[in-house]
């Protein structure tokens, strides 16, 4: 029996999230996930990706906020939104002794919208058997295995903790291609936690950048991309750039480079130099190295 | 909830199989004693050494039928045991948070799952023990009856307590070890002072015999009590556990 969903915007709203440990706070994390979009949770190891996903999975007591994910409430509401969530994590968590069918028998009594027609049909196209036991997996296909039960309960969002990461480029690139296929349903939603920022570049619609719990950069991939520049030029030069539009610097012995904000107005202000297009990596890497710096 | 108890099951059938085969033969190895001492060299043996008299077999076989109980007992524990482990090994606790079950639902599950082994494990014990004292030749009475609840409590009680301990600390955990060594110590100077006192005070066999029975009698009372108490308290402090977030999933 298929049960009605409540209607919302947003697949996931986070509101002034906190989280205090011993050494490690999430501090005041608010995060909008638009329905129908891929977004992509980048940050270094540490940095905070893995609690607020455990936020949304209602593992930890919050100090702080809010979490409405498909417009329920996580803790009150908790198993009406895992209902229609899909989650994959970086290693597979189903018992090394089961194999597929009896993981059908398994979930087939848990989802009520699971379709074993569906599963079995997964299985067949990511070429998985229905017989031998996970355990005996190559990590490729205990990830499409994990897939596949994401897909087969007609989850309208998909958490994903470093699916792809320990895989091989061309495994990656099928994962990848299924992600794309799932949120041409326009009802679909995915939040891909990842450290490879090449898979994001390729599939996100929007990213948000978290470091040290806190959220330093979220919003459209290309926004962001275009948002962002680099200026390579001499030690000497680098006054001429106003401070306000400075991310980062790498000093060589000779040149410096500059991840600059807001290109278009600063290129406008310093048009003797000549700004190249960035990638989210070298984002990542600059923003981390600025915030340290501020930090210090 | 259903999903979970049968996940248990499908990933516990080897275990769960060696633990029946396991008791069948144990009461296989006890039925052969008795009747050795019925009929073969070990009735010839007690009897040269003036050890088989009066009701002599009879205790002896009512002692076999606890162990026997306990062995049940052992079993079952071994199994929930080996089924918290199971999950542990496969780190199936993050795949537990994701699936639209309530924190309740998972810990009332494994009660679930827990006291169907009991069950199976009880009856299964019940009815060998009636071949064991068939074979034995001895009327089955409610006496009998006590012996193999005493001896099933004895495990029903230690289980109740490991559950939230490994809700706690996890089932790989030392301290789950620790409380069973506890156990043991705290039992074992239990009987070394009992025994210390009967010495001293020149205690009869009869009175002993009347001690043990005593004993024998208060598990028997504390079965049905763990069932009905002990299993509604133990579960719902392994509920407060998970709802604080103290498990030891992720």
């Amino acid at each position: 029996m298929e049960d009605t969903m409540r209607e919302y915007e947003n697949a996931i709203e986070i509101s002034h999230l906190s989280k205090k440990y011993d050494g490690f706070a999430l501090q005041d994390i608010s995060l909008t996930v638009p329905k129908g979009c891929i977004m992509g949770f980048i940050g270094q190891n540490g940095a905070g990706k893995t609690t607020t996903i455990r936020s949304i999975l209602n593992m930890i007591p919050l100090d702080a906020g809010t979490i409405h994910v498909l417009g329920y409430d996580h803790e009150k509401e908790e198993c009406k939104a895992k209902e229609h969530i899909g989650f994959v994590f970086d290693e597979i968590g189903f018992h090394k002794v089961l194999n597929a069918t009896d993981l059908n028998k398994m979930f087939r009594n848990i989802y009520k919208n699971w379709d074993e027609t569906v599963f079995f049909q997964n299985l067949e196209r990511f070429g998985l058997p229905k017989k031998k036991a996970v355990g005996k997996f190559s990590r490729g296909m205990q990830m499409k295995l994990q897939i596949a039960v994401a897909l087969s309960h007609q989850a309208k969002l998909l958490i994903m903790d470093e699916p792809t990461s320990g895989l091989d480029p061309v495994v990656r690139n099928e994962i990848l291609d299924i992600f794309l296929e799932f949120v041409q349903n326009e009802e679909h939603t995915i939040l891909l936690s990842s450290h490879i920022t090449s898979d994001l570049e390729r599939i996100a619609d929007y990213i948000t950048f978290i470091d040290q719990g806190k959220i330093l950069l979220s919003g459209e991939r290309i926004s962001i991309l275009e948002d962002h520049g680099m200026i390579k030029c001499k030690k000497e030069e680098v006054a001429k750039i106003s401070s306000e539009y400075i991310v980062g610097k790498r000093i060589s012995q000779f040149s410096v480079e500059v991840l600059v904000k807001e290109k278009k107005r600063c290129i406008q202000e310093c048009p003797e130099f000549l700004m190249e297009e960035v990638s989210l990596d070298e984002i990542m890497i600059f923003y981390i190295s600025g915030s340290k710096g501020a930090a210090a | 909830m259903k999903g979970l108890f049968l996940k248990d099951i499908l990933t516990q059938k080897k275990q769960i199989i060696r633990s029946i085969m396991g008791i069948i033969g144990i009461a296989a190895f006890l039925i052969l004693v008795i009747l050795s001492i019925y009929y073969g060299n070990l009735r010839t043996a007690l009897l040269n050494g003036g050890f088989l008299e009066g009701n002599t077999l009879r205790n002896m076989i009512w002692i076999f039928s606890f162990v026997f109980a306990a062995f049940g007992g052992i079993m079952v524990n071994g199994v929930i045991s080996a089924s918290f482990e199971e999950d542990e090994n496969a780190d199936f606790g993050k795949v537990c948070v994701s699936l639209p079950v309530s924190r309740k639902e998972r810990v009332i599950t494994k009660y679930l799952y827990y006291f169907s082994f009991l069950t199976l494990s009880f009856f299964l014990n019940y009815g060998l023990q009636r071949i064991m004292f068939a074979v034995a030749k001895i009327d089955y009475t409610l006496e009998c009856f006590l012996i193999l609840l005493a001896g099933f409590s004895c495990f029903v009680l230690i289980t109740l307590f490991d559950i939230p301990f490994i809700y706690r600390f996890g089932a790989k955990s030392r301290i789950v070890f620790l409380e069973h060594i506890v156990l043991v110590v705290i039992l074992s100077v239990l009987i070394l002072v009992g025994m210390n006192f009967c010495m001293k005070h020149d205690v009869s066999a009869g009175q002993l015999l009347g001690v043990i029975s005593g004993m024998i009698n208060t598990l028997a009372v504390l079965f049905p009590l763990s069932l009905f108490v002990g299993v509604p308290v133990s579960a719902l402090c392994s509920i407060q556990i998970q709802k604080k977030g103290r498990n030891c999933i992720w």
